[in-house]
């Protein structure tokens, strides 16, 4: 085995023969120097061979083949087996590192290394690599050195994960697998915008196991969704042949490059695109010319994104390389053999015998002797040599560097790799890791005492069991143990989540009550009557039991006894707990009800909206009697004979025991969604176990001992749920959330909607005067006697422009509007523009007096029995319409602002043809 | 008419109670406190008392916001509507020094109270509330006793400004400023309520000065029972507080019988639950007496309401934040809930 020379910080380290560990404890020693400045790493995500993940950081380990984990929300870390371990992606700066170096070495296996070269035998290659220093390398795990820098960069290789791409879609429908990604959805794809430059040379792998059928796109536009992007360069399977084509506005072309058979199968092709030219060749990996597309367009672009969507079948994306290309066509080579690229493009046969650093020369020992070239003519190098076997994990770096090799533990924040060809590990700093890539996932099958479950995070999503634990200050009584972990955390307190042990099977169709006979009570009647139950039923509310209702979601089997100012008291065999405040409350069920009420969408709404005159005075309560009439009102007490409520600000009692129910309307729940969820008092580390008999408890946990959760509920005090019988935990904020989509939970206040001169943001929604569908149709024609005693037909007035205002003097908008629209009128009365006001059902008496009052002298028709409004569809008013010459609406304005003149002299101007009245200032 | 020279303060306190109860009859100074009262009341009005109090300033008015006669006589009447004796009580200081303040600031000329006429006529007010039942024969003090005017004085020429200030305007009305020509519903019903209040005090007002301000509000009072802010602007746009100011001065210029106060106080009494979103203490002010004076059974309910909103909007200070700052705020909240001690002459039905 080779020397080390250690450089820099960053060291790669070796032993002798007598093994790594050695050399693992020399490492140590120098690691602890480095500790200090590793900079913490921001989260990352590692994904379980059986689909789970977990958001958290790679912390230090000294165990060989196990990833130590702190995930996100939990508080001591996980061991999670390297072969349980499918992916760990770390998060990528905004801009990823540049290498250096002279050369890109390309290593068996598909790793990659920038530096220098430093020295060559016929047993090893000798490297300086900025990050690890110099390295020796057994010379048969060299596959490529290519310049670097020369135009002919290498940009990308990979697909180093699922991570790396910018989209998956749908996201479940790909996975990663021995470096790899995967799909057999039809329609999911996956793209990255590689930046490509107007010429790249783009080599991929692509495999399937049974008949193919996708789309490979090359040049896709950002942000194009269209499958296969707009003008791109397609790989696509048309029935039994793989063909290169592209489509553009007026031309196409399409060319076969293989075919394809049922069953398993492969591809490797190269792919010369040259966007600016509009011309792609497709050559095989030995370089043999497979197709030559050129199909010009009249766009000229440069189009960065690759994209891959699998129509059918499953498709495999095993390699991807993307390098800059000079243009140069691609020629025809030995594949197979070892070569030497020059600049020019000649190419000498041979194996690479040796590196000259002093005369800084290649000499190739080829069929006719040496060869030596300069290494500044040198283009790149193709060595001969064997598949390297053993690597088992792949460290890809944020600068493209890519190795692979077994996993000696995590030390100081550097991760430190085996690399077969180096035989020593490399110490990879973890803050410079793009992500890790197991290469022979392989999910373990250990058997775990207590209940199964599935534990989801907002990032995290871990299947395993809840081990007994106990409440601590920082520390939560659920302590999960990940099926693939070693060992088990805590929860942090405050953490949001759910424990899905079992899906609670759908709801059952609900079943149409049959009409429920009403009887009179005698108190109230009309308001019960009023708001009968529809016969178009949606929706059931509540249960049929006698009942607490939590807002948590909790049921309270009970009687309740008394409501006063506090709360409501209440008797039950569950519970030794007697009362309930008002805020944890959401509903009371009074009497058994045997066939549940239902109640339509459109009453549930109606019942449910808060008139604006009520805004500051919105009822708290909703009462239901037992035969379906519900009655909003403000409950003052209740006790065994009546209840007592405030209706209108008047004081009214009611027969308790006509009373079925009864839902609170908290004032907090008014507004949108997400505030109404964000309204329960409940601490953040509280837990609701869903019970599989359809009941719900809400508490403060505080120990477990593996079978039974205990602690304490707001309301209940001490209790305890046994985890069999939990269908789902919900845990912190998640129980608020659940809560706002529970039955009674949907019974929330909404007020109603303002009108829209008042809108929410204050700002006047300024109405263009064109909503109408009556713009731009035949006004319709009316004949209607005027105050002073003549009459208007409007089919008289074409060639006109007739500005209508249907107004009344009961309508405070139109008294106000009303002079405004005059004195506009008044500007534009030498342009043929004359104003009708349509007053609507009022006596000329009345009408005359408002007329005096304002000091108006205008045109006023008599719609006496309101047809004219209703061919102008004016249900609101102030309604003003203008008419053109032809007799058509041109404008239909409903409401009037503050600053109407302004609109009807701005669309008056257009009407009568853009001119501006002299006047009009 | 009632006499208003003030003997002792159990003779007055009992006349003032005597009055709002309607017949003469003696009662105790301190029945303010009985049951009648509810205790939310008098916790949410003994808490802005209290802050009114700690916020006086050392002249005897209250800064921030809008100062001046008005804010202070505003703040005068809340401490002569708390039921606490004026002259002895836990208050009287306060009392002394808010009216000392106010009459130091009027014009000793023209009788006008400070810087528009809002502060002139809600000044007037409080003035004639006080009237008679502080005490101020020694209000002022060793050189000051020579300049300073009695309450009764200082009422009198504030009467005088405000009928000099009518006659001047076109619409014998009044605006923003003594010589406006224009004139608004919201400042004439603070100069109006000011002037009937003088005239029930004792105070010499022409008839027809009430007269021609009541037709003003005729005029303005729509059939349905809006009342606009001024001729010809605005237009009827609805304004509880307006509507209130219009059944209120109808109603105590005693004019029930006009079809324009059956008009606005059956808008106002419809409407109960709408709580005005601009100017809602202003409108409380006004809503409260006009209701009371116009449909007590409607002020009952109303008074529920206000009392639970009130209860929501009241600062831990005990204070009530308005646009015109926490001294206005705090004064018309609690003069709005005043009408539950009925102690103010002006609430007299």
């Amino acid at each position: 085995m080779a020397v080390k020379v250690p450089v820099g910080r960053h060291k790669a380290l070796r032993g002798s023969g007598s093994g790594w560990l050695s050399v693992l404890f020399a490492f140590l020693l120098v690691a602890a120097t480095s500790a200090e400045d590793a900079a913490p790493v921001a989260s990352a995500k590692l994904t379980l061979a059986n689909g789970d993940f977990t958001a958290g950081r790679l912390i230090d380990s000294d165990q060989p083949q196990m990833f130590r984990w702190q995930g996100d929300g939990f508080v001591s870390p996980f061991d999670f087996m390297q072969r349980d371990v499918v992916s760990i992606h770390f998060p990528s700066p905004a801009e990823r590192p540049v290498p250096t170096g002279d050369y890109c070495f390309e290593l068996a296996g598909g790793d990659v290394l920038f530096g220098k070269l430093v020295g060559l035998s016929e047993e090893t290659a000798e490297l300086e690599v900025p990050l690890f220093g110099r390295i020796q390398l057994a010379r048969s795990s060299l596959r490529r050195i290519r310049r670097w820098g020369d135009g002919a960069d290498l940009l990308y290789l990979g697909p180093n994960g699922l991570a790396d791409w910018d989209l998956a879609a749908p996201a479940s429908a790909w996975r990663d697998e021995s470096g790899h990604l995967i799909t057999d959805q039809h329609g999911a794809f996956i793209q990255k915008d590689f930046k490509l430059p107007a010429q790249a040379v783009i080599e991929f792998e692509i495999s399937w196991t049974s008949k193919p059928d996708f789309i490979l796109a090359l040049g896709v536009e950002a942000g194009n969704l269209a499958i296969g992007g707009s003008q791109s360069f397609r790989f696509e399977v048309w029935q039994n042949h793989l063909v290169v084509m592209r489509e553009t506005e007026n031309k196409a072309d399409v060319a076969s490059v293989g075919r394809v058979e049922d069953g398993p199968g492969r591809m490797h092709m190269v792919a010369y695109l040259d966007q600016q030219r509009h011309r792609m060749f497709v050559a095989s990996p030995a370089g043999n010319k497979l197709a030559d597309l050129h199909v010009a367009s009249g766009l000229n672009f440069n189009y960065p994104v690759i994209r891959l969507t699998n129509h059918r079948g499953n498709v495999r994306l095993e390699r991807l390389r993307i390098s800059r290309w000079n243009g140069d066509e691609p020629r025809e080579l030995e594949a197979d053999k070892a070569r030497l690229h020059r600049a020019d493009g000649s190419i000498v046969y041979g194996d690479l015998k040796s590196f000259d650093g002093s005369a800084a020369q290649f000499v190739i020992a080829g069929d006719d002797g040496e060869t030596r070239v300069a290494a500044a003519d040198v283009g790149s190098i193709v060595l001969s040599g064997e598949e390297i076997s053993g690597p088992s994990v792949r460290a890809v770096l944020r600068d493209g560097t890519r190795l692979s090799g077994q996993l000696a533990g995590v030390q100081g924040g550097e991760l430190l790799l085996t690399y077969p060809a180096i035989g020593v590990p490399l110490a990879i700093p973890v803050a410079e890791l793009h992500s890790l890539l197991a290469l022979d996932a392989q999910p373990s099958s250990t058997l775990w005492e207590g209940r199964s479950g599935q534990l989801k995070l907002t990032d995290a999503k871990l299947t395993g069991v809840l081990m007994p634990g106990k409440e601590a200050p920082g520390v939560s009584s659920l302590v999960w143990q990940p099926h693939a972990s070693a060992t088990a955390s805590p929860l942090v307190p405050g953490t949001a989540g759910r424990i899905v042990y079992r899906q609670p099977p759908p709801p059952q169709p609900q079943v149409r009550a049959q009409p429920v006979r009403r009887v009179n009570n005698g108190l109230l009647p009309g308001m019960f009557n009023l708001l009968a139950p529809t016969n178009q039923p949606a929706q059931v509310m509540g249960s049929t039991k006698c009942a607490l209702h939590l807002r948590a979601g909790d049921t309270v089997p009970c009687e309740v006894t008394a409501i006063d100012e506090r709360g409501v008291t209440f008797k039950a065999e569950t519970t030794d707990a007697t009362f309930v405040p008002h805020d944890k409350i959401k509903a009371v069920e009074l009497i058994r009800v045997n066939v549940p009420i239902n109640v339509d969408k459109a009453k549930q709404e109606r019942l449910l909206t808060l008139p604006r005159m009520q805004r500051n005075n919105p009822p708290t309560h909703l009462i239901r009697s037992f035969n379906g009439d519900f009655l909003r009102a403000r409950i003052e007490s209740m006790d065994e004979e009546f209840l007592t409520v405030e209706v209108r600000l008047e004081s009214k009692q009611l027969q308790r025991s006509n009373i079925a129910a009864i839902i609170w309307l908290h004032e907090d729940e008014l507004g949108d969604e997400a505030e109404a969820t964000g309204q329960l008092s409940l601490a953040p580390s509280h837990v609701q176990a869903l019970r599989s008999n359809g009941t719900r408890l809400t508490f403060q946990p505080q120990a477990c001992d593996g079978k039974l959760l205990a602690g304490t509920s707001d309301v209940l005090g001490r209790c305890h749920v046994e985890l069999a019988d939990v269908d789902i935990l919900l845990i912190g904020k998640q129980v608020n959330e659940a809560a706002a989509k529970l039955t009674y939970g949907l019974w929330r206040l909404q007020h109603a909607i303002d009108p829209k001169f008042v809108n929410a943001d204050g700002v006047t929604a300024r109405p263009l005067g064109t909503e109408s569908d009556m713009v731009g149709k035949p006004a319709p024609d009316f004949t209607l006697e005027l105050l002073d005693g003549t009459s208007f037909q409007l089919s008289r007035h074409k060639g006109k422009i007739v500005v209508l205002d249907f107004w009344a003097t009961w309508c405070g908008p139109c008294i106000q509007a009303m002079p405004q629209v005059n004195e506009v009128a008044r500007e534009f009365k030498d342009r043929d523009v004359e104003l009708i006001t349509v007053n609507l059902q009022e006596t000329p008496d009345k009408i005359k007096s408002t007329l005096e009052r304002l000091k108006l002298d205008l045109a006023v028709a008599l719609d006496i029995d309101g047809v004219v409004a209703g061919r102008y569809a004016a249900t609101s008013i102030p309604q003003t319409v203008i008419i053109d010459r032809d007799g058509n609406v041109a404008r239909l304005y409903v409401g009037g602002d503050p600053d109407f003149a302004d609109q009807l002299r701005t669309a008056l101007q257009s009407v009568v043809g853009g001119e501006v009245p002299e006047d009009a200032e | 008419m009632r006499c208003r020279f003030a003997a002792s303060c159990v003779l007055v306190l009992a006349l003032a109670l005597s009055i709002s109860a309607g017949t003469l009859r003696a009662q105790l100074p301190n029945a303010q406190h009985g049951e009648i009262v509810p205790r939310d009341v008098r916790e949410l009005y003994d808490k802005g008392l209290q802050y009114l109090a700690k916020t006086q300033a050392a002249d005897g008015g209250w800064a921030g916001g809008q100062p001046g006669p008005g804010t202070t006589g505003l703040a005068l009447m809340v401490l002569l509507a708390s039921g606490e004796d004026p002259n002895f009580g836990l208050y009287s200081s306060h009392v002394r020094k808010a009216l000392r303040s106010m009459i130091s600031q009027q014009d000793a000329t023209t009788g006008y109270l400070g810087n528009s006429m809002y502060h002139h006529g809600f000044g007037t007010l409080a003035l004639a509330e006080a009237y008679g039942a502080v005490d101020d024969r020694d209000l002022w003090s060793g050189g000051q006793k020579a300049q300073g005017r009695s309450t009764g004085e200082a009422l009198e020429l504030a009467v005088r400004a405000a009928i000099t200030s009518q006659k001047k305007n076109s619409f014998g009305a009044w605006r923003y400023t003594p010589d406006s020509t224009d004139a608004d519903t919201s400042v004439s019903g603070s100069v109006l309520v000011g002037l009937l209040a003088a005239r029930n005090a004792g105070i010499e007002v022409p008839d027809a000065s009430i007269d021609k301000a009541i037709e003003f509000y005729k005029s303005v009072t729509s059939s349905s029972g809006q009342v606009a802010y001024a001729g010809g602007i605005g237009g009827f746009d609805e304004s509880l507080a307006r509507i209130s100011i219009g059944t209120l001065v109808y109603a105590i210029a005693r004019r029930k019988d006009l079809p324009q106060y059956k008009a606005t106080l059956n808008h106002l009494s419809s409407r109960l639950e709408t709580t005005q979103q601009q100017w809602p203490e202003y409108t409380r002010y006004y809503q409260a007496q006009a209701l009371f004076q116009g449909d007590v059974d409607a002020w009952e309910k109303w008074n529920k309401l206000l009392v639970r909103q009130l209860k929501q909007t009241q600062k831990a200070d005990g204070s009530f934040t308005s646009d015109y700052g926490p001294a206005v705020g705090t004064s018309m909240s609690l003069l709005a809930l005043a009408l539950n001690y009925k102690f103010l002459p002006i609430y007299e039905r």
